[in-house]
């Protein structure tokens, strides 16, 4: 099925497509999108809509340094969708591996693999990022380790669970008879048949990252600066923002909007998976 | 005769978008008093929903599109649901295909029978325990006080089936709607359970509307007998007439499909070299001996049949000896070298020799994948190039009865008869020796087991094929098997040449499962080629 098919055959899709899409386009074409330079200092604390002295409009105002928060939140969908996404990509890679060797050969593979899963998931998340990102430091690379070491478990789990029940199919019971090779069987057998539960949760746990990204900006330990983040955003203009609501409001509203907008994307397709079981047919 | 239920032209249509307009077309017919109606269509016939009208319950999005429903003289063509109510469980019961699903895991099983009485009697609490007893007893349950505390768990399939039963027969109703009330019972305990509802015909006068697809069933049960196909009644009449001298084209093509307990085939010599020996092969789940030591030998060409009930051990069989499991010990020699002591690339090699066709065609093809694709693989690891493959798959598309075409297309895409053919090239895709056939046609409506069991022969004489089939049903394995082995908790009890082991069985379990082969007495008539 098709990325179109899905979208006209589900509501809640369709709107967190668009949304997402949004987002996705305002990374893409960041530099063209943006009205300023989100790195440039015009006036201080322009309320929005209002206008710099020299006659420039900031429609959505300018923060402390005088930068354009429009730009600077078009600019921040880049980082953030960029950064969640290699993270996520990099949690998916560890988990899938790991929930595919332990669903597919049980046994001590399993016990092993399922006891480290359940070890790191039995910590709190938050404190799981905060205590990897200080002692590796704050950096985008060290965001994606430590996304990837507090998803992959949970991702594990699911991928383990799918393969233990795909598992004992007789698909797979046909391949093995064949002489096929394990790994192919878990890659061209097993997975594909997976692949509905899974993506509907690489839609959540993208907008997951996304707020830990946020998160993490606002504890300052995100992206160094002067990067444009969301969470950092927020972070900068907490201290003003009774006085200056606009300055934590939009980026409040960016990362919202972004995570419902994956949410719903999500919905619809478990809508669609729970309505066609076998997605794969026809 | 005292009609009982009567339905008068009875319409049902089915939703917008469905591959035909209506479930149930024109349906009449009458079920008398002390009468077992037997309704008997295949997959799809619309069975199932018109028995679901007959006692008011139709699935939503069905709907009544004409024709009169009467029960017991009066007309309850318009009932509202408030008066089925009064009616469902008291005056008509049903007794369902899976007695599991149809009981409440969490409540004692004589409490549920309780509650049929609470909500349509007027027994007090101690009136209601009394009956629930006498119910359990004259179902033939063993110690009703026991099994009354008893959670569903706690009992086998028969006994669960029984409880239904007895659910159904609480306040003594004047029609019993059975939807394959046996289906999922073994053929001993399905035996027990169709000799119980005959004595409730006879002892109760009860009219029972018997919904099955199995003719052994029907020979074995039936005073009359309807016969449904897209929603029609094709033909209706005494059992006796509709088995033996069935007059319309599809109900004579049904029966002829059927296959004969009675085999008078004979089958050429037998005598061949053996392919495939099986010495002492255990396999044992902690302290479960699923397979005590099993020898038997498979002599090239041949057909070996294994029969067995649920939990006999014919299905373990199957995949130690296919490796799908490990054994515990004992030997599987393919030519005098132990496949069961292959391991790593050396097995992988040796497993084009030995393959299998599963039960289930629905979930033996993988839905993602074309059918070349999954045929073709098949020959890739059997040492052909991609292209040879392809043309291998086109070939076997056309021995197993499918077009070319078929290739490109998903298993979604194809009837269960179709994907077992599928199942069957992939199979051969390997140019295996031996071919392990697991229940391969058990899940296939009865024409098309025929021909899907008439191509497992055909093949089997053109590629000189050594088979082993698995079965849970005499018919098959006696319309198929040139040797018969009869397994029961893990061991093969008897095994000999197939006419003399059913004319003639020597050890008592075999016996009992010939005596239990519903309509045994009955050989369907060979007609279908005069029509």
């Amino acid at each position: 099925m098709t990325v179109l098919g899905v979208l006209r055959r589900s509501g809640p899709a369709l709107i967190g497509g668009a949304v997402v899409g949004v987002w996705l386009a305002c990374a893409l074409f960041a530099p063209l999108l943006a009205p300023y330079d989100p790195l440039k200092s015009y006036s201080p604390l322009i309320s929005p809509g209002g206008l710099s002295p020299d006659g420039m409009r900031f429609w959505l105002g300018t923060d402390l340094l005088g930068r354009d928060i429009l730009s600077r939140l078009i600019h921040g969908a880049r980082t953030v969708v960029v950064w969640a996404g290699l993270a996520t990509l990099s949690a998916y890679v560890v988990g899938l591996a790991a929930g595919l060797l332990a669903g597919f050969y049980r046994g001590w593979v399993d016990t092993v693999l399922s006891f480290v899963a359940n070890t790191v998931l039995s910590f709190p998340v938050l404190v799981l990022y905060i205590v990897i990102i200080v002692s590796i430091g704050a950096s985008a690379a060290n965001i994606v380790i430590a996304v990837t070491f507090a998803s992959a478990p949970a991702i594990f789990r699911i991928v383990r669970a799918l393969t233990i029940d795909l598992r004992s199919r007789d698909f797979v019971a046909a391949a093995i008879t064949q002489g096929e090779s394990d790994w192919r069987i878990m890659l061209v057998e097993i997975l594909p048949n997976a692949s509905g539960p899974l993506v509907v949760d690489v839609c959540l746990r993208l907008g997951y990252t996304a707020i830990t990204i946020g998160v993490l900006g606002f504890l300052g330990l995100g992206l160094p600066p002067p990067t444009p983040d969301w969470g950092g955003m927020i972070n900068d203009g907490r201290a003003m923002a009774i006085a200056f609501p606009h300055l934590v409001v939009f980026p409040c509203i960016a990362i919202s909007s972004l995570m419902l907008g994956l949410s719903l994307l999500a919905d619809g397709l478990r809508e669609i998976a729970n309505a066609g079981p076998g997605g794969g047919e026809g | 005769m005292e009609q009982i239920l009567s339905i008068e032209n009875l319409s049902i249509a089915l939703p917008r978008g469905a591959d035909r307009g209506f479930a149930v077309d024109g349906v009449t017919l009458q079920v008398a008093r002390g009468e077992i109606l037997c309704v008997v269509g295949e997959s799809g016939s619309g069975k199932s929903v018109l028995a679901s009208a007959a006692m008011g319950a139709l699935a939503p999005g069905l709907r009544r599109t004409g024709g009169r429903l009467t029960f017991q003289g009066q007309d309850v063509t318009d009932l509202p649901e408030k008066a089925w109510q009064k009616i469902r469980g008291n005056r008509i019961a049903m007794i369902f295909q899976e007695p599991m699903a149809a009981l409440n895991p969490a409540i004692p099983v004589g409490g549920q029978v309780a509650e049929v009485l609470e909500l349509h009697g007027d027994l007090d609490r101690a009136g209601r325990a009394a009956r629930v007893l006498a119910l359990l007893a004259a179902t033939h349950l063993p110690d009703p006080p026991r099994i009354a505390a008893s959670f569903p768990h706690q009992l086998s399939g028969g006994q669960c089936q029984r409880v239904v039963i007895a659910m159904a027969l609480a306040m003594n109703p004047a029609l019993l709607i059975a939807d394959e009330p046996t289906t999922a019972l073994d053929v001993t305990t399905q035996a027990q359970v169709l000799r119980l509802i005959g004595e409730l015909r006879d002892n109760f006068g009860h009219g029972i509307l018997f919904i099955t697809h199995d003719f052994g069933v029907v020979a074995e049960i039936a005073d009359r007998v309807a016969v449904m196909r897209h929603g029609r009644l094709v033909e209706i009449g005494p059992a006796d007439q509709v088995l033996n001298r069935p007059q319309d084209p599809y109900t004579r093509m049904l029966i002829d499909a059927v296959p004969d307990l009675h085999r008078q085939v004979q089958r050429p010599s037998r005598q061949a070299e053996p392919a495939l020996r099986i010495e002492g092969l255990a396999k044992t789940y902690g302290t479960l001996q699923a397979l005590k030591p099993v020898s038997l030998t498979l002599r090239r060409g041949r057909t070996v049949a294994i029969v067995g009930e649920s939990g006999s051990g014919k299905s373990t069989l199957a995949k130690t000896v296919i490796r799908l499991q490990s054994c515990s010990a004992g030997r599987v020699l393919v030519d005098g070298q132990d496949f069961a002591a292959l391991s790593g690339r050396a097995l992988a090699r040796a497993r084009r020799r030995i393959q299998m066709i599963f039960q289930d065609p629905f979930g033996s093809l993988n839905p993602r994948r074309r059918v070349g694709d999954i045929v073709g693989r098949a020959a890739v690891l059997a040492g052909m190039t991609r292209a040879e493959a392809r043309a291998r798959a086109a070939e076997l598309m056309e021995l197993v009865g499918l077009k070319r075409e078929a290739l490109d297309r998903r298993p979604g895409q194809f009837s269960g008869g179709q994907r077992q053919r599928i199942g069957i090239a992939r199979a051969l895709a390997m140019s295996p020796e031996i071919v392990i056939a697991d229940e391969s046609v058990s899940a296939l409506d009865v024409s098309v087991q025929k021909q899907v069991l008439a191509l497992i022969d055909d093949l089997q004489q053109r590629l000189g094929l050594t088979v082993m089939f698995i079965t849970h049903d005499l018919r098959v394995a006696a319309q198929i098997a040139d040797y018969i082995a009869v397994m029961r908790q893990g061991e093969v009890v008897e095994f000999g040449e197939a006419e003399a082991l059913l004319a003639a069985p020597r050890h008592d379990y075999t016996r009992a499962l010939l005596d239990a082969a519903p309509g045994r007495h009955w050989s369907p008539p060979r007609l279908a080629r005069e029509a």
